[in-house]
């Protein structure tokens, strides 16, 4: 399989050198995959991100699209891209935006009206806010807005910049399920975002970076078989029967330990969902069974905050 | 020339009120001078050609921030992030400006003239829209190239700022060549003139040798040095669309 991004010891300098925001980034990212990008503020994500639309220009090193420059202007025909500060011309309405990004794609007969009210359609953007001022918009409605432009004259490739921030929980499965369709559809997509909950669901890979460096790159199906925190919350009435005793047997014949236990709650270590659902089934075989079970802390999030706690080669 | 970009500078230009308001003010009062003091006197203040005078002003106003606006919006990331060739916006936004600055003078002409002869054959005779709408397209051409540059180096609408302020030094230095007599100020004050403003007359091309005079090739040299300067300056900006 080709590779569909390539950065090969990718150096961005600032302040004649003084700032360096990649420091020899080496990264590939396949076609057709979901690929997220995650670390602590200034690590160097925007800049890639820049990088990779051709709005910055490398100090050194390559990055490559599919073989090509970033700032191809073939690469920017099957490009869709969606920023974090929505600076959309405000005075336009959300339909003369779209139909704005369609002239710049040079294809507005190819782009009628019906299909731009599609898209507007697919985003869930109400039918009233096409024709109002995009100043008058909410967060949510800019952001829908701005993934429909990104979606126009169907991309091989989306660079999304924290896509589902200021979104409702709506918004959020929407935005999913819409990357989900497009992934199945062969787009490569690469998202920039601090919703690490939302990246695990839908990413295949993550990359983490800091320091201008990818520190861990994460395969999302290993990442959820790894270890973690799985949270028990009891209800008040069974107070009388759920003892420490009976909870540390049922967790220990699942081959977990119970890290706490204060009745209403317990926190047990456990390695991978298999391990997670014996807990669960024990505990409501001893007749134990609590009411809600959920992980204590995303798997991403404790890489995260693993790797943002470490120095920049990784070592604690 | 990108279609789609000149009419999102035309676009732009009319969701702008306060520049359509300094715009009419700027034809409108010394139209309405004009035609009071035709109604008490009979004379007549402003000539057929008259429109061309405030080409210059007209430009200034249209092409305030022309690009250095774009830039501080933070809205060209977007824009390039689509097919769309640098020389190509900045040569489109240059038309664009230039075509509307035309336009305007051309109505402030046609107002000027309706004003005083009404719609009668007389208003036909006098109105002169291929004179009014090639040489201010010239003289457009030459100050948008200019502010384009100046657009492209600074941010917002700070272009604008620096043609006033070498205007009023030009002036200043005219004053006082022609009141205190300090030599050579007239010539240094006319020099930034045709730098700035640069223009050649129609009329004096008569013949094809008169396109290589100095001044047409002053002219030719000024506006695609600006519009040059101002796609070298844009292919070499970075933009970032965000912090970390």
């Amino acid at each position: 399989m080709s590779t569909a991004i390539s950065a090969v010891d990718l150096t961005k300098e600032f302040a004649s050198g003084r700032v360096k925001a990649l420091n020899k980034l080496t990264l590939s990212i396949e076609p057709g995959e979901i690929f997220g990008i995650i670390g602590p503020n200034g690590a160097g994500k925007t800049t890639f991100m820049s990088c990779l639309l051709g709005a910055l220009y490398p100090t050194s090193g390559t990055l490559l699209i599919d073989g090509k420059n970033p700032d191809d202007i073939e690469v920017h025909r099957w490009l869709g891209y969606l920023p974090e500060r929505l600076e959309f011309t405000k005075w336009m309405t959300g339909m003369e935006l779209m139909k704005f990004h369609a002239g710049l794609l040079n294809q507005p007969a190819k782009t009628p009206d019906t299909k731009i009210e599609q898209l507007l359609e697919r985003v869930q953007l109400d039918r009233p806010a096409w024709t109002r001022k995009i100043k008058n918009y909410s967060r949510g409605m800019l952001q829908r807005v701005g993934m429909a432009q990104a979606l126009l004259g169907e991309p091989r490739l989306l660079l999304l910049d924290e896509p589902s921030s200021g979104l409702d929980p709506v918004g959020v499965k929407l935005f999913q399920q819409l990357l989900r369709e497009e992934k199945a559809k062969g787009t490569t997509i690469v998202i920039n975002s601090h919703q690490l909950d939302q990246l695990e669901k839908i990413c295949d890979r993550v990359a983490f970076i800091k320091s201008g460096i990818v520190q861990t790159l994460e395969v999302m199906k290993d990442t959820v078989a790894r270890d973690g925190l799985l949270a028990l919350k009891w209800s008040l009435e069974a107070n009388e029967k759920v003892t420490s005793e009976l909870v540390e047997k049922a967790v220990a014949d699942a081959g977990a330990t119970v890290q706490t236990f204060e009745f209403p709650t317990a926190l047990v270590n456990i390695s991978g969902e298999e391990m997670s659902a014996r807990v669960i089934s024990n505990l409501a075989l001893a007749g134990v069974a609590p009411a809600q079970a959920f992980p204590n802390e995303g798997r991403l999030e404790s890489i995260f905050l693993q790797s943002a706690t470490s120095d920049s080669r990784g070592t604690p | 020339m990108n279609k789609t970009i000149m009419l999102m500078t035309l676009k732009q230009f009319l969701n702008r009120p306060v520049r359509i308001f300094v715009l009419v003010a700027c034809a409108g009062l010394p139209l309405m001078m004009s035609f009071m003091t035709r109604q008490v006197s009979r004379a007549d203040s402003l000539n057929d050609t008259a429109a061309l005078e405030f080409t210059n002003m007209f430009v200034w106003v249209i092409a305030a921030g022309v690009i250095g606006q774009d830039v501080s919006d933070g809205i060209l990331p977007l824009v390039f992030s689509r097919p769309v060739k640098r020389y190509e916006y900045v040569i489109s936004k240059w038309i664009t400006v230039s075509l509307i600055a035309s336009v305007c003078a051309i109505i402030m002409a046609a107002v000027n003239t309706a004003l005083y002869f009404g719609f009668t054959p007389q208003f036909f005779e006098h109105f002169k829209i291929i004179i009014i709408g090639s040489q201010s397209f010239v003289m457009a051409m030459g100050l948008s190239a200019v502010m384009v540059l100046l657009s492209a180096l600074l941010p917002g609408a700070a272009d604008v700022g620096v043609v006033a302020l070498l205007s009023t030094i030009a002036y200043i230095l005219m004053i006082m060549q022609s009141s205190l007599h300090v030599p050579g100020m007239g010539e240094v004050s006319k020099n930034i003139f045709n730098v700035f403003y640069p223009k050649f007359m129609l009329e004096d091309i008569n013949t094809f040798r008169d396109l290589f005079t100095y001044e047409v090739g002053r002219y030719f040299v000024i506006t695609t040095g600006c519009i040059t300067g101002a796609i070298a300056i844009l292919n070499q900006k970075e933009f970032s669309y965000g912090s970390d």
